[in-house]
């Protein structure tokens, strides 16, 4: 009986019909589960590593103070800082030239962690194909514009440099060749 | 001087009549079922492989060497990129080898978390497997299901750490991001759906008469054969050797949860191929019981010499921010010495070996690779068979040429 029945198997492919049942079902049953990717964008979540972009706070100065801590975080060498003093506030720092070379960058994030003002993010910013490579060596301006479009909630600036301003603008006011502690 | 010819009138009779010889057969590097560039010599006499002799190296990036001038931590981006289909696993191994040499431990719910994601990637890279050797074997059906599930997993990837397959999520000291409770709800919804999934991969392969005809009694290798090769991971289990690291030198939260290692008796392509859907049952059983058991606390150690401090101190501590400018720039400085330290990839024993000389950046790392290992079997496995066996025996060890040429 159980030979017959394994012949009766054997002669009817019975289990490539089993899996013609199976596709079949999906085939009736079954929802789609592809995205029409050019009409159709991925839902991506928060946290997703795209393009790097600098950030900016409430009043619109730029965050990074070009400390180029990404610079020596990044583990394929696309990032170029130079830095240079602002020239209304000599106490403040600013990235003077900020390259980022998209070819090189792998999406790591470590830039990102590695910044000690968070003026680095990684944006949801994917489609970065182009005809022209020299595009997607980033300079500050293109990431800053980046930055404006995924991140348009900006952090309030930190009141304790207006303070230091202030105390900056009294000391010239005052004209002291150099700040010194304890003295407003 | 007239040249003798061999081939005079007197001597074509006595020929036989038909000519035979061995056949050279270049296959690869751009078949695309070698997954990945690897070509092969095959040396053939009619249809049956006498010699394979194949020849890596068309991947080869220096990952060994870049490993010597970067710090400890840049490396971690760089792993990804060996088998790049699974690359939580490679970061997982090299961070294990960093926090041997550095001779620290990671908080308990790091271990958790380093575990179901270990696991996760399991499941993937079976997967992924699974799917790859039925589309060489013929089976085209089997493919979209499991890439079907797998993007499921993909997008949890992509969830925890930001990114599909260049994951970089585990760092020295414990992993960069904590569970979110849609990671948790989203992988506990695929866990309990996950067996009808087998079920369905069963269907259609598990007594399918071709799938059947192409892997039994295909490239069998005895247990002991495979030990003096240095098999490892599912090849090596599927010829009965029981030998798995986690069990074995357990790491993570292994010892803590129940599992068992299934283990074939042959060792043909079938068994290997039954040992892996049987771990993927497993798997399943080792992320259920973690998720049960999942502990509160830290997911990163705090050690700011090793591991970077939390942002938050970052902005208001100055000790914090001077560990943070120290550990981007410099590395943290690792004690002289060497050490090895193998983890159970899916794919079988992947190790780092590490040779420090106390500074900031590796002397020497070399990469214990399970495909590259694989390939040195490949010779013996595939003697005698027929050359449509051959692209079953890729399959069967599951390589990946990214890894294997490094």
């Amino acid at each position: 009986m159980a030979m017959g029945r394994s012949l009766f198997k054997t002669v009817f492919f019975s289990e490539i019909l089993q899996g013609l049942r199976l596709t079949m079902k999906h085939l009736i049953k079954g929802k789609s589960i592809t995205e029409l990717y050019p009409h159709q964008k991925p839902d991506l979540p928060d946290g997703w590593r795209g393009a790097i972009v600098h950030l900016r706070y409430d009043d619109g100065t730029e965050k990074c103070v070009g400390c180029a801590l990404c610079e020596a975080a990044c583990p394929s060498h696309c990032i170029t800082v130079i830095s240079a003093e602002r020239p209304d506030l000599p106490q403040k720092r600013i990235a003077e030239t900020y390259i980022l070379d998209m070819t090189k960058c792998v999406f790591c994030g470590f830039c990102v962690q590695a910044c000690p003002v968070t003026a680095l993010a990684s944006s949801k910013e994917y489609e970065l194909a182009t005809t022209d490579k020299r595009k997607l060596v980033m300079t500050k301006d293109t990431m800053l514009t980046l930055g404006d479009k995924y991140f348009p909630i900006r952090e309030k600036r930190p009141e304790y440099s207006d303070e230091k301003i202030n105390l900056y603008e009294k000391l010239k006011a005052k004209n002291y060749p150099y700040a010194k502690k304890g003295e407003a | 001087m007239a040249v003798e010819t061999p081939h005079t009138t007197e001597e074509k009779k006595t020929l036989p009549l038909l000519r035979t010889e061995e056949l050279l057969l270049n296959l690869g590097p751009q078949h695309p079922s070698t997954h990945g560039v690897l070509k092969v010599i095959l040396t053939l006499e009619g249809e049956k492989v006498v010699k394979s002799e194949p020849i890596l190296g068309f991947l080869h990036r220096g990952v060994e060497k870049i490993a010597e001038t970067v710090t400890y931590n840049q490396f971690i981006p760089h792993t990804d990129r060996l088998d790049y289909v699974c690359a939580m696993y490679n970061n997982f191994a090299y961070v294990r080898a960093v926090e041997k040499i550095l001779n620290i431990s990671v908080p308990e719910r790091a271990e958790y978390l380093r575990t179901i994601v270990a696991e996760v990637q399991r499941i993937i890279g079976h997967l992924f497997w699974l799917g790859t050797q039925a589309l060489d074997i013929g089976a085209m059906t089997v493919f979209f299901f499991t890439f079907r599930d797998r993007e499921v997993l993909l997008d949890l990837f992509e969830e925890l750490c930001g990114a599909r397959l260049t994951t970089s999520w585990y760092r020295v000291g414990g992993v960069e991001r904590d569970f979110t409770q849609k990671f948790i709800d989203d992988l506990s919804r695929f866990i309990e759906s996950f067996h009808t999934k087998i079920e369905e991969y069963d269907t259609l392969l598990v007594n399918n008469r071709i799938w059947l005809a192409r892997t039994k009694d295909i490239a069998v290798i005895s247990g002991e054969d495979a030990v003096a090769y240095g098999l490892s991971g599912s090849v090596l289990r599927g010829s009965g050797v029981d030998y798995d690291l986690r069990k074995v030198s357990p790491y993570g939260a292994y010892d803590k949860v129940e599992w068992s290692v299934p283990l074939g008796t042959k060792g043909d392509t079938y068994d290997r191929y039954w040992v892996r859907m049987e771990e993927l049952k497993e798997s399943t059983k080792i992320i259920r019981q973690c998720l049960a058991q999942l502990p509160e606390g830290e997911y990163k150690a705090y050690l700011p010499q090793v591991v970077a401090p939390p942002k938050e101190r970052v902005f208001t501590d100055m000790e914090s921010m001077i560990y943070q400018f120290k550990l981007y720039t410099d590395g943290f400085k690792v004690p002289e010495g060497d050490v090895y330290c193998g983890t159970e990839a899916h794919k079988g024993e992947l190790g780092f070996y590490i040779v420090s000389q106390g500074g900031g950046k590796p002397y020497r790392l070399k990469i214990r690779a399970p495909s590259f290992i694989h390939m040195g079997a490949f010779d013996f496995m595939a003697k005698g068979y027929m050359i449509a066996d051959v692209i079953t025996i890729f399959g069967t060890y599951d390589i990946v040429m990214g890894e294997c040429d490094r």
